[in-house]
């Protein structure tokens, strides 16, 4: 794995489980169970022992363990290989490697970043 | 661009017991957290919690560590703030950076000089955190028996 890389990554070690509300505005990489919503600014990494069971808001998301609910993500979301994901995604960029399980729908949007009421002028007469 | 990883930052302070197996688990100074939270490994905490914790092995709220609700912990090692109930089954720890506003229910309780304390402790009260949470009223009843 690629851990020996130190980066200031904040790890919700595997034997953590947490119900409520997640805000965080640092990189933090989930191998417990988060139950709940989370509101998160930077890359959210969900370890292979991770499991969430919430709504996910991200710069970007990548995913090895277990996410149930809809994600969405202002830059992009990779699942990968050991994924297993039910739920609707939503982001710019998306990837999805073979042999992930994944249920739900998925929506290309590359102005996903702004999350106020834009209005899209994408039709000009 | 080297990273402060770790001898600059405080040590996590094992307290005796725990052959720390690898690095505790740190969550930062930009988490928040609103619920609940449950823990079987050694955790230094430095985000923000309103809400319970509730821990099995080694728990330090470090100094940018804010937690509004009870903990509950084998050890517990203060360094940061906390609005609420700490009960621990081995020893509590309050360091000088710390403010804890609460009682303090534990075999063990350390106050290090400097620290800011308000509320009660309860050194006769081991094992209540194992067996079961303490009621509200058996805790007023606590303080109440106290005064």
């Amino acid at each position: 794995m690629s851990t020996a890389s130190s980066e200031r990554t904040s790890v919700f070690g595997p034997t953590l489980r947490f119900k409520g509300e997640l805000k965080a505005q640092e990189d933090l990489k989930v191998e417990g169970r988060i139950e709940g919503t989370i509101q998160h600014q930077q890359r959210l990494h969900v370890g292979q022992k991770g499991e969430v069971v919430a709504t996910v808001n991200a710069a970007s998301i990548d995913v090895d363990g277990r996410v149930q609910g809809d994600m969405v993500a202002k830059k992009s979301i990779k699942v990968s290989q050991s994924a297993v994901v039910r739920g609707n995604i939503r982001a710019p960029s998306v990837s999805i490697t073979e042999g992930a399980n994944f249920n739900g729908g998925v929506t290309m949007e590359s102005n996903a970043g702004s999350s106020g009421p834009s209005t899209p002028g994408a039709s000009s007469r | 661009m080297s990273k402060g990883f770790g001898d600059s930052k405080m040590a996590p302070p094992t307290p005796a017991a725990q052959p720390a197996q690898g690095a505790p688990c740190v969550l930062g100074p930009t988490l928040h957290f609103k619920g609940e939270l449950y823990g079987e490994e050694d955790l230094e905490f430095q985000g923000q919690i309103e809400g319970s914790i509730e821990h099995t092995r080694s728990l330090s709220i470090g100094k940018e560590g804010g937690v509004k609700g009870n903990i509950r912990a084998k050890f517990v090692i203060v360094e940061g703030k906390v609005d609420g109930d700490i009960y621990a089954t081995e020893s509590v720890s309050i360091r000088q950076s710390a403010r804890v506003n609460g009682n303090i229910f534990a075999p063990r309780v350390g106050i290090a000089d400097g620290a800011h304390f308000t509320g009660r402790i309860d050194m006769n009260h081991k094992g209540a955190a194992v067996n079961k949470p303490l009621t509200e009223p058996q805790a007023e009843r606590l303080l109440a028996s106290g005064s």
